[in-house]
């Protein structure tokens, strides 16, 4: 019994070792294949905090000879949206949209804040060349935004950065299609923006090349593939052998006869020309036929309601004649129409609803940003919200940027000093409003620290009911001057 | 068997039984058979586009101030026309199923009698059967035919498009907004809207052609607007019986239904 322990021990070891290892290459070495590899990168940064492009980056190609794709990456603290698309010698060859975080694509709204104007800042422009008489236009007179800006080409520029690659979602991606020898290479551009402006700091894209390459030399993996083929083809020759041995040894099945149908005569009846007149003869004959009955039917029915005027049926048939006649005088009553009427007018009024119906997306991206001179700061912690695009009604409407002071700030009194008095106030003449509930907040001077700038008026939305617009002013503080900045404030208590 | 009686007499016979109640109480169960109606239109047709103010926008756009506004469109004609109806009762659709239930009551009858020694009291029920059965035939069967003729006028409303026609505008407080085909007033025009509701000055009209017509809007209706946009800036407003906000306009056959060459 006490031998037994040892053996039974030594058996488990020997069954769980296997014993000796049998060297299978199939199993210690992987088959070479194909891997991507970033074969080249390149990282930018936009050059203002705020901004929905268009941008525009090259991406480099090379024709490598396993494979090649180009991506777009997005390496983001924030989620920011963007559409993207791949121009291949300038035709659009791939699109895509999305907000994306730095790991993936997410189905969350862009963190751009600071970058929209909220409801307070949204600065309704005046229509361009509006005479500034701020006539009330005749009721009636439709209210269009602004005419669409000069669509400009010019993309918004990136700066290039070096960096090692950071963490980042793809985009988009186009692998380049497999050309014939010798054939020129595609120009690739990718184009990106974003229908709202997004939160940039921080954020880098990057334009990505990724070759494929196989994993073991190029020689062993061409004699692998090589290698490949001859077993497939050393396969499919075998199962070619068998099938062809199997139907051999497969016995014959007897063969069944099938009368064939005798076929129409048809070429004769084409050919003869007596016999295609007599069929033609005949079936006039019918029509023929069959239309005096029917003509001998409605002449029964006419001689029985006029014997039987109080026939129900007869009554019936001469209402039917009433609609009839009513109807061909009334075309456009709907309780004239059949189905068919029906369906052209449900048609075209579908298409018409397609054609007027407004856009809420932009299909392509926005102008490029105008160029805006920025005026003096406000106030000491005061944020430069800059100017952009917005998609207002089927079109793209500029909302110019402005300064976003804290109310600590105004509180505390840190705002614009001024060693001087400002000059008096110009007399501004507005141009007319977009819409009836603008308000028109005033121009001011500004002090930029040598000295007055004139702030032009606006039209601007009121954030909510009962506030209304307080001009800013300049207060006297011993021998300098504290810019009160404009503000909304509630009238009539709460 | 009794089961099968009851289940008989519930499904099938007592036609006559059936009949004679439907007749008391002033009904004739006898269907209408060989039904044909003619409608004929008559003049004095009016178009009507009905514009309703509430319909919103459920998707809110990214970041706009307030969530848009889509009207809702729908355009009938209404008018009048005699309706003119012949049919028949007790025709031969009625013989034929009186025929089948006066026989399947005699077999139920014929059936129950039988097995009067194995059931007592099964003769009651096969004399109630063939009692009925008799009163169809007599009855029911031999009910002569009646052709009626019917002359009915009435006034149709026929819906016939639920978008806004071309055209359509809405006008607040003196500025007009053009109506798309789905409703919306577009991002200015919900603005001018939502900032109306707040302060109501002017009115809010729809234009189509040349007729125009204002919504009535009265604080409960406003106050419903606010309170379905931020409830929490409406809290102090009272809705309570606030109606619908639409309006009707009257117009000639074919201005809202006509279909424009694109």
């Amino acid at each position: 019994m006490a031998s037994t322990y040892p053996r039974l021990f030594a058996a488990i070891v020997l069954v769980s070792c296997g014993g000796a290892p049998v060297h299978d290459p199939k199993w210690t070495q992987p088959e070479p294949r194909l891997e991507q590899h970033d074969a080249d990168a390149r990282w930018y940064r936009a050059l203002s905090t705020c901004g929905q492009g268009p941008y525009e980056l090259d991406a480099p190609v090379t024709g490598a000879k396993w494979g090649e794709e180009v991506e777009l990456r997005v390496h983001t603290p924030r989620n920011i949206a963007l559409e993207a698309i791949v121009l291949a010698d300038g035709v659009q060859v791939t699109k895509h949209s999305g907000v994306f975080t730095d790991r993936d694509q997410v189905s969350a709204k862009p963190d751009n804040a600071r970058c929209i104007a909220d409801a307070r800042e949204r600065l309704v422009l005046a229509r361009p060349g509006g005479a500034a008489t701020g006539t009330p236009r005749q009721p009636g007179t439709l209210v269009v935004p602004p005419a669409p800006p000069e669509a400009s080409e010019a993309p918004v520029e990136l700066e290039l950065v070096t960096t090692e690659r950071p963490r980042s979602a793809q985009v988009i991606q186009f692998r380049l299609p497999e050309r014939a020898a010798g054939a020129r290479l595609p120009t690739i551009r990718i184009k990106f923006w974003s229908p709202e402006p997004n939160d940039l700091a921080g954020v880098l894209f990057g334009v990505v090349r990724v070759e494929w390459r196989p994993t073991v030399s190029e020689a062993d993996y061409v004699a692998f593939l090589r290698r490949k083929e001859a077993e497939r083809a050393e396969r499919e020759r075998q199962a070619q052998l068998a099938w062809e041995r199997e139907a051999a040894a497969r016995p014959k099945p007897t063969p069944v006869k099938v009368a064939k149908p005798k076929p129409a005569p048809v070429t004769e009846i084409k050919a003869d020309p007596n016999l295609r007149a007599e069929i033609a003869r005949k079936e006039q004959e019918e029509r023929r036929r069959a239309e005096r009955l029917l003509a001998e039917a409605r002449e029964r029915r006419r001689a029985f309601c006029a014997a039987n005027p109080r026939d129900h049926g007869c009554q019936l048939d001469q209402r039917q004649a009433d609609r009839v006649q009513y109807c061909a005088q009334h075309q456009d009553e709907a309780r004239c129409w059949d189905v068919t009427e029906w369906d052209y007018r449900n048609n075209a009024w579908a298409e018409a609803a397609r054609a007027t119906k407004r856009s809420s997306k932009p299909s392509g991206p926005p102008p490029a940003p105008r160029a805006e001179d920025v005026p003096p700061k406000l106030s000491e912690n005061a944020e430069w919200r800059p100017g952009y695009w917005h998609w207002i009604d089927d079109t793209w409407l500029w909302i110019a940027g402005m300064w976003r002071v804290p109310d600590e700030d105004i509180a505390a009194e840190r705002t614009t000093t001024a060693p001087q008095e400002p000059p008096p106030l110009k007399v501004e003449a507005a141009p007319p409003p977009p819409i009836a509930s603008v308000v028109w907040v005033a121009g001011f001077w500004q002090w930029n620290g040598v000295g007055w700038v004139w702030i032009p008026g606006s039209w601007q939305l009121k954030p909510a009911t009962r506030v209304e617009w307080r001009a800013p002013e300049w207060r006297r503080r011993g021998s300098i001057h504290v810019l009160i900045p404009g503000g909304w404030i509630r009238i009539g208590g709460r | 068997m009794y089961a099968i009686a009851a289940m008989l007499a519930l499904t099938t016979s007592g036609c006559a039984t059936i009949w004679t109640i439907g007749k008391v109480a002033g009904t004739d169960l006898a269907p209408s058979e060989n039904v044909r109606e003619v409608s004929v239109p008559k003049p004095g047709v009016t178009e009507r586009l009905t514009v309703f103010l509430d319909g919103d926008r459920p998707n809110r756009a990214p970041h706009a101030p307030e969530p848009l506004v889509r009207l809702s469109c729908h355009v009938d004609q209404l008018g009048p026309e005699d309706l003119y109806r012949s049919e028949s009762v007790y025709a031969s659709g009625w013989k034929w199923s009186m025929l089948a239930g006066v026989l399947v009551e005699g077999l139920a009858a014929a059936a129950l009698y039988a097995s009067r020694d194995e059931e007592p009291g099964a003769e009651y029920a096969a004399g109630l059967f063939a009692v009925d059965a008799v009163a169809s035939a007599g009855l029911l069967l031999l009910q002569p035919r009646k052709d009626l003729f019917t002359h009915e006028q009435r006034v149709v409303t026929t819906r016939v498009r639920s978008t806004c026609p071309e055209g359509v505008s809405l006008d607040i407080a003196g500025n007009t907004f053009r109506v798309d085909s789905t409703g919306d007033i577009g991002e200015l025009g919900s603005t001018a809207l939502g900032e109306w509701m707040n302060e109501p000055t002017g009115a809010v009209i729809v234009r189509f052609e040349t007729r125009t017509a204002e919504f009535r809007i009265g604080d409960a209706q406003r106050c419903e607007w606010l309170r379905r946009r931020d409830p929490k800036a409406a809290q102090s407003c009272v809705s309570y019986g606030a109606a619908p906000m639409f309006v009707k306009l009257d117009l000639p056959v074919g201005t809202a239904t006509r279909v424009v060459a694109q």
